[in-house]
């Protein structure tokens, strides 16, 4: 957090989107654009010897550790990979290890049978890999033997916004914010994705959508590298504007000006005279109207009778009974 | 009841839970402080070395074991607490009017609470009040003070925790003398929430010391006029039960109790900040509320802001007037439209889809997964599969590894400290079940379904 110094090691999480789907329409191959990511983490790593990092893979399947995998923790076993294990006389060993590990585990993802009762729905499941990552930060946050680190989330991500993750999305937001852990995103191609522009607004981090897909790694190495503490110090890119509009629940259509639901909060575009989603039946007559005209008429009338009541006898300041109520 | 006070005397049998408190407020000290709960580490030091009449059943237990054990204990009481938290989807009050009631009368002053009632007191109505806004954010706070027979509203009815918690500051230095009145304070409280609009809960919620109220005409009356306002009522007494005060609260439907020690004190206090569900047949009046969602904005040159007239680059337009304002949820400055940004909503969603509580998981389903499912801690009673499981690859959890024994969790005792959702199947760690529950609300494993 605040207290973060030049000193503390970071703790990256990143949330790598493996969605097929997605990398098929993408101006920079799956291919490349996993090469590039891992010059990226091993630069990370080259940065601080004690920078810790995790990756979680999220496809339209699922999600899962890339890195680390369970028992890489306690002592990393160079071995086993399905890839050669000698070592690369060119390659520092734990950069290699991580490079196996990640692309073993990949590779065993992308064979994995589809989970039963899966829906054909082709979404990425970001919200489950960043509830995973965010239960990972907070055990070694906060956890039994928390260390001091300043840890970040780093989403790449290719796929558009799934409209039914919305509130899941928002609750990973708002833990981020409690947790004191800013979100960055990188938008590979495609539109802006709203929920990732908002959790960047909200939590701190940064959003940037690639101009130039193919120089992934220069947007990741010269923007992304960088911890809180080094942020303090650099230009980071601005959103110009976020769009925190909100969507209508009977349309989906963006409002600026809509009605909401004072039990559960949900958004009309215009008035109905039950809430869809708890049926609360609203009054036709008048609309209730903000906050301030109510205000003012309660200053003339009630509040100043309250106060009436209690100043003068705290002028005498005796601890007699006040005044008998009204 | 005509009596300035409402005396000690009319004390009501105690709770269970609070059958050793010492009913004599003035006795100095000697009801002192169980210093146990979750500030067991730091404040239990003291609390053992003073005599006391409190309830000490649980912490005892503890005394011959070590700190770890303690430790684990307490996490464990503390989830007892919260999983007897509802999860089902009701109707609730998700825009409150709320006015916080702070006895500060000499009782107040008493040390058997650290560092004294008072100073725990405020700083816990600090914390109470960030906590309140950050699930409530599109609700009103109001804060009232009483002392000497009379009451004092210190902060109106408000939305921007930031002003409530500067007026607080500004009372810590005030002394705390005579005796609170609860008649006072509760006329006050209902007039200005007379005023709140229908379509939110009208509430109180009091923190008091004394056991008495001084009080100008029968009580009786206002809890009667509490009740048809439709004013929810609640109190967390820092001494003991007085009868007049739970019925003020049992009569307006709100809770009584009574803190046994610090950390208790604020768990009570916390647990009043999600939205009370609303009675069930209840027919308010509800009215669709007129909101507007501001675009934010960043300029290269700074222009002024319509709520502090100050030149600033960032702001958010009225989307009905364009007006520039600082921050948000707030009211328009100028055309008094509500505004609030989607993520304020979305804030409270999640007390209309709660994440179903987990269960702690059966000996018989253990070995399912050698992980925990979100944080990838190893599960420690499995230490041992846990190796043979992984020696091979690391653990697919889609599949789970099909040779791992299912007579190794024969070691594992009847706390197995795992959790499992009862929607998902997978396995979570405590750290995570609490995690999940208490800030991220959101089931990674559900996640994946949905
Ligand atoms: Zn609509
Ligand atoms: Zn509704
Ligand atoms: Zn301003
Ligand atoms: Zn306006
Ligand atoms: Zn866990
Ligand atoms: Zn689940």
């Amino acid at each position: 957090m605040l207290d973060a110094t030049a000193d503390t090691p970071s703790l990256l999480v990143i949330v790598l989107d493996i969605s097929p789907f997605a990398w098929a329409r993408s101006p920079v191959a799956f291919p490349d654009a996993l090469k590039q990511c891992l010059a990226f983490m091993n630069a990370y790593l080259a940065l601080k010897h004690d920078n810790l990092l995790a990756v979680l893979a999220a496809s339209d399947k699922g999600c899962d550790y890339l890195y680390p995998t369970a028992e890489s923790e306690p002592a990393a076993p160079p071995g086993e990979s399905p890839t050669s294990d000698l070592p690369d006389g060119n390659l520092y060993q734990r950069f290699k290890h991580l490079d196996d590990q990640i692309l073993a585990r990949l590779r065993q993802l992308m064979i994995a049978p589809e989970p039963e009762g899966s829906l054909p729905v082709p979404a990425v499941r970001l919200t489950a890999a960043l509830s995973r990552a965010l239960a990972y930060i907070n055990r070694l946050t906060h956890g039994d033997n928390p260390v001091p680190l300043q840890p970040r989330i780093l989403v790449v991500s290719a796929s558009a916004d799934s409209s039914a993750q919305y509130i899941q999305m928002m609750n990973c937001i708002f833990a981020c914010q409690k947790l004191g852990v800013p979100m960055d995103a990188c938008q590979v191609y495609g539109d802006d994705s709203a929920f990732l522009q908002q959790a960047a607004s909200i939590t701190g981090g940064v959003y940037v959508r690639l101009a130039h897909p193919r120089g992934l790694l220069e947007y990741l190495m010269f923007t992304f590298l960088p911890d809180r503490f080094a942020r303090q110090y650099l230009v980071t890119p601005e959103q110009g504007s976020v769009d925190f509009r909100a969507a209508c629940f009977c349309h989906k259509r963006v409002v600026d000006v809509g009605y909401v639901c004072p039990v559960c909060l949900s958004i009309f575009c215009s008035f109905s005279p039950v809430c869809s989603t708890c049926r609360t039946k609203f009054a036709f007559t008048h609309l209730a109207p903000s906050g301030r005209p109510a205000r003012l008429l309660r200053g003339r009338s009630g509040r100043h009778r309250a106060d009436s009541r209690g100043l003068p006898a705290a002028a005498s300041g005796g601890p007699q009974p006040a005044s008998p109520a009204v | 009841m005509n009596q300035a006070r409402t005396p000690a005397a009319t004390t009501a049998p105690a709770d269970p839970e609070v059958e050793f408190i010492d009913i004599d407020d003035t006795g100095n000290g000697a009801d002192g402080s169980a210093g146990g709960g979750a500030g067991g580490e730091a404040g239990g030091g003291y609390a053992w070395e003073e005599e006391y009449k409190r309830s000490w059943e649980g912490i005892r237990e503890d005394e011959a074991g070590s700190l770890a054990s303690t430790v684990a204990n307490l996490q464990l009481q503390k989830k007892r607490r919260r999983r007897l938290r509802d999860t089902e989807s009701v109707q609730r009050g998700i825009i409150r009017h709320l006015f916080l009631i702070l006895d500060t009368s000499s009782a107040m002053t008493d040390k058997d609470l650290r560092p004294s009632r008072m100073e725990l007191a405020l700083s816990t109505a600090e914390a109470f009040i960030l906590e309140y806004f950050d699930q409530n954010p599109l609700s009103q706070l109001g804060i009232l003070v009483t002392r000497d027979g009379l009451a004092e509203k210190i902060s109106e009815l408000g939305g921007n925790p930031l002003d409530h918690i500067r007026t607080l500051k500004n009372k810590r230095n005030t002394n705390a003398r005579g005796e609170p009145s609860l008649q006072n304070a509760m006329e006050i409280a209902m007039n200005a929430l007379g005023h709140a609009p229908a379509h939110g809960t009208r509430e109180v919620l009091l923190v008091f010391g004394s056991l008495t109220s001084c009080d100008p005409g029968n009580i009786q009356l206002t809890i009667q006029a509490a009740k048809a306002k439709s004013v929810r009522c609640s109190m967390v007494h820092l001494a003991a039960e007085v009868r007049v005060f739970r019925e003020l609260c049992t009569t307006t439907g709100g809770t009584f109790s009574v803190a046994m020690n610090e950390a208790h004190f604020r768990d009570l206090l916390f647990e009043t900040i999600p939205p009370p569900p609303l009675p069930a047949g209840q027919t308010r009046a509800a009215n669709l509320i007129l909101m507007g969602f501001p675009k934010k904005i960043t300029a290269t040159i700074p222009t002024v802001c319509a709520c502090h007239n100050k030149f600033t680059f960032e702001g958010y337009l009225c989307p009905r007037c364009k007006a520039k304002i600082c921050e948000l949820p707030t009211d328009c400055n100028i055309c008094a439209l509500t505004l609030v940004s989607s993520p304020h909503l979305a804030r409270s969603y999640h007390h209309l889809f709660p994440v179903a509580n987990y269960r702690e998981a059966t000996v018989a389903e253990l070995p399912d997964e050698p992980f925990c499912y979100s944080c990838t801690k190893p599960f420690e009673s499995s230490a041992g599969q846990l190796t043979s499981a992984t020696k091979h690859g690391p653990p697919v959890t889609t599949a789970p590894a099909p040779h791992v024994p299912a007579v190794g969790s024969t070691a594992i005792d009847a706390g197995t400290s795992r959790y499992i959702c009862p929607k998902c199947r997978h396995q979570f760690c405590l750290e995570c079940d609490l995690f999940i529950h208490d800030i991220l609300r959101n089931c990674p494993g559900c996640c994946t379904t949905q």
